[in-house]
């Protein structure tokens, strides 16, 4: 996990990336939800949403590392 | 002064908790400057979340943008340091001005970028190479500081807009009630009462275009916003009509045969209706209202008198006030509702309400940007002569009170108050530095340490009239402990940057006095003459692209007047609120479906040129005079050709004449009564004017 990626000679620690992804998907997950009228089944909407957040960056850093 | 209550207490704990988070991240990365991060949670804290959220994005943007510039300008211009400073001062101006030209909360992005720059670019001027470190340092620092302060604000107990925006919403609406009940339950002339409600509602509608723009960031409520922004449109609409009836009321009081009884029953029961708390009971008599409304119309209003002509215009006013008053009622009870549990639809429709067009004044923003930029400059002159190592500090103080203050027509009261809370978060941080954080051995010791006083000032962020002065202690607190991984306080360093940070806010404000002598009274002239040349404009038929942006204007520009003739102590206001309600009877009279065909047309026309002579002579003059008798004659002919030709019946006739009796107790209150016989017939060829 400590792996860095290389743009433009500035090194960036490649969480970081993944973090900005997975911010991207939330995203588009979010608004996907409030389609669907997910939401109103939600007591504490930020709090999901956070959750959310976690567990799609958990889901990138398996997918990227491997167990 | 209250105490603060737990709603206060639970903001303040909040912030602290986010504070000390983004202050316990920034060190365990082993950022060079964790009291940025600190910092910046106050700086974007606010009761609402949606407006956490909303500056959280402008700073990280302003930062970014600030940042970047620095990073690309400082290495070009290193060694000429009066190019560096020029470049600097146009940088801060120039940004200055794009957020004085951005009447929204994201003005705020320009202006952090504007002092962004000096306050990376400038502490690395001796050592160049540093640059890009420090002003990557600086973003992260923010960006952390914005994370905790986001995430907090969003996931513990976070502050719903509804129930705060509700009260709101219920205080300005008492204000309008307030002033409608007062005119419509006063019975005699002669007591013209002060109306602080008057005053008030403005300001109100000012401040619920602030709350609006905050409540776009919250995620959950789309709906909110678009029923907010029906709301503000019809709050503004009620200034105009309420002072319309006003003076419809008085130049009644004036006739012989003085209000009829009829009417003011009306009157009190529609007073006594809008005061009514319960929503279904409000929508239930509207009818009722309605057909006493139309009966009276029938009864005393449709004859040819002045008197009658004066009754019919009261009507329709009345009409419109219950209609805008439902619809008021009924989206704040939408606003109040999570769920919304009926269908609402506008009652009020004869005029477009949803103008966004604001009044812009070039000529004092581009002052303003000039006087910051100049100021920088300046500062940055003296600070190079005087080879004093640490003046960049001075410098960046002189940026931030320039930008901050810049919006402002008097900049230099406001500087004087950053420049005393300063001293008090000086004298603050100097106990706690070197009395209390001494002792700190461990995070947990320092928290608790910091704990007493930022909790304490925290709970003032909550109340309107004191957030400046809490965001200045915490902010300049959190900065000046200028809190590291390590305890190294130097008492030199320290010192110093004090110094330096009275000595730049004091640079600011002398400068200030200097080339800004003139103030709220300068504004209040430039406003009035910009809706003198609006009001020519119309009547002159250059302008009829929008009747909504027109409407938004003249009511933006009324907003901004108000709050200033507040605070100059003139009276103008009777004045103001005359050309405003001109302003709707000229759009009134211009617009294509109540155009008049033959005589009627020409003598309209001619009503017209004359009120756009009358605005451009005020123009000339650069003072407001008495309309003189001519355009009297004029509004007279139009009244009686008008009369003379058409359909009374017809909604349109009865617009424009409601718009020309409008005009004529707008323009010449004191006028006696206008008699059919005694009015002059048309000169022959009337078209000559």
């Amino acid at each position: 996990m400590i792996g860095e990626v290389e743009i433009y000679g500035v090194y960036f620690p490649s969480l970081l990336i993944l973090m900005v992804l997975a911010f991207g998907v939330t995203a588009g997950l979010r608004i996907l939800l409030g389609q669907l009228g997910f939401y109103k089944l939600v007591w504490h909407r930020s709090l999901m949403n956070f959750a959310l957040y976690v567990i799609v960056l958990g889901g990138f850093v398996v997918l990227t590392r491997g167990w | 002064m209250t105490l603060p209550g737990w709603r206060d207490w639970l903001f303040s704990a909040k912030a602290f908790v986010a504070a000390m988070l983004a202050l316990y991240l920034a060190m365990a990365l082993e950022l060079p400057r964790p009291y940025w991060a600190m910092a910046t949670v106050y700086v974007v804290s606010h009761p609402l979340t949606g407006a956490t959220r909303s500056k959280a994005v402008y700073r990280i943007g302003g930062t970014l943008l600030g940042a970047t510039a620095a990073v690309i300008f400082m290495p070009l211009f290193v060694n000429a340091p009066t190019l560096l400073s020029l470049v600097v001062a146009l940088w801060t101006g120039t940004l200055l001005s794009i957020s004085l030209l951005d009447r929204t909360p994201r003005s705020y992005l320009f202006m952090l970028s504007a002092y962004t720059l000096p306050m990376i670019a400038l502490p690395a001027l001796n050592n160049p190479e540093g640059i890009f470190d420090l002003a990557l340092a600086r973003s992260e620092e923010i960006l952390v500081g914005i994370l905790c302060a986001s995430v907090v604000s969003a996931l513990v107990w976070p502050g719903k807009v509804a129930p705060i925006f509700s009260a709101r919403i219920a205080s300005w609406l008492g204000d309008a009630r307030d002033w409608a009940c007062e005119l419509l339950q006063q019975s005699d002339a002669a007591g013209q009462p002060l109306h602080a409600s008057r005053h008030k509602l403005a300001a109100d509608i000012l401040a619920l275009d602030q709350f609006i723009s905050h409540l776009s960031y919250d995620t959950t409520s789309f709906a909110v916003v678009k029923n907010a922004r029906e709301l503000r449109g019809r709050m503004s609409m009620l200034l105009p009509i309420l002072s319309s009836l006003t003076e419809t009321k008085q130049a009644l009081l004036r006739q012989q045969d003085g209000m009829p009884v009829g009417l003011s029953e009306l009157m009190h029961e529609v007073a006594h209706w809008m005061a009514s708390p319960d929503l279904g009971h409000l929508r239930r008599d509207v009818p009722l209202l309605q057909r006493r409304l139309a009966a009276l119309k029938q009864q005393i209003a449709s004859g040819d008198s002045w008197q009658a002509l004066l009754i019919a215009h009261g009507l329709a006013r009345l009409q419109s006030l219950i209609n805008l008053w439902l619809d008021c009622r009924l989206l704040q009870q939408l606003i109040a509702e999570e769920h919304p549990t009926f269908q609402w639809k506008p009652a009020y429709r004869h005029w477009p309400v949803g103008g966004t067009a604001r009044h812009y004044d070039y000529g004092m923003m581009a002052f303003s940007a000039l006087q910051a930029s100049t100021a920088i400059f300046l500062a940055c002159q003296l600070w190079i002569q005087l080879g004093w190592t640490d003046g960049s500090g001075a410098v960046i103080m002189v940026a931030i009170a320039s930008c901050f203050f810049a919006a402002l027509d008097e900049p230099a009261p406001m500087m004087r108050t950053f420049l005393i809370w300063a001293l008090v978060s000086i004298a603050l941080t100097t106990v706690l530095l070197f009395m209390v954080i001494p002792a700190a051995y461990t995070f947990e010791m320092l928290v608790a340490m910091l704990a007493v006083p930022f909790l304490l000032v925290g709970t003032l962020f909550t109340r309107p009239q004191f957030t400046m002065i809490a965001m200045m202690l915490t902010v300049n607190t959190a900065t000046f402990l200028s809190l590291q991984g390590a305890y190294d306080t130097d008492f030199t360093a320290f010192f110093n940057g004090n110094v330096a940070t009275v000595v730049g806010v004091s640079f600011a404000l002398l400068f200030s006095l200097l080339v800004r002598p003139f103030g709220i009274e300068l504004a209040i002239r430039r406003l009035r003459r910009a809706s003198w040349h609006d009001l020519a404009e119309t009547s002159a038929g250059r302008r009829l692209d929008d009747y909504a942006q027109l409407t938004a204007r003249m009511l933006d520009r009324l907003g901004l007047l108000i709050p200033r003739l507040a605070a100059s102590g003139h009276d103008q206001l009777p004045q103001v609120f005359n050309e405003l309600r001109a302003g709707f009877s000229v759009l009134h009279l211009q617009r294509d479906e109540n155009a008049q065909t033959g005589p009627a047309g020409v003598a309209v026309q001619q009503v017209l040129d004359e009120v756009e002579r009358h605005y451009r002579q005020a123009l000339a003059q650069r003072h407001y005079r008495q309309a003189d008798a001519h355009l009297l004659q004029r509004i007279d002919a139009a009244l009686n050709q008008v009369l003379a030709e058409s359909r009374r019946s017809d909604h349109h006739v009865q617009t424009v004449l409601n718009a020309l009796v409008e005009l004529r107790i707008t323009l010449f209150p004191v006028a006696g009564s206008y008699a059919l016989a005694a009015c002059p017939p048309l000169p022959a060829g009337g078209m000559t004017s």
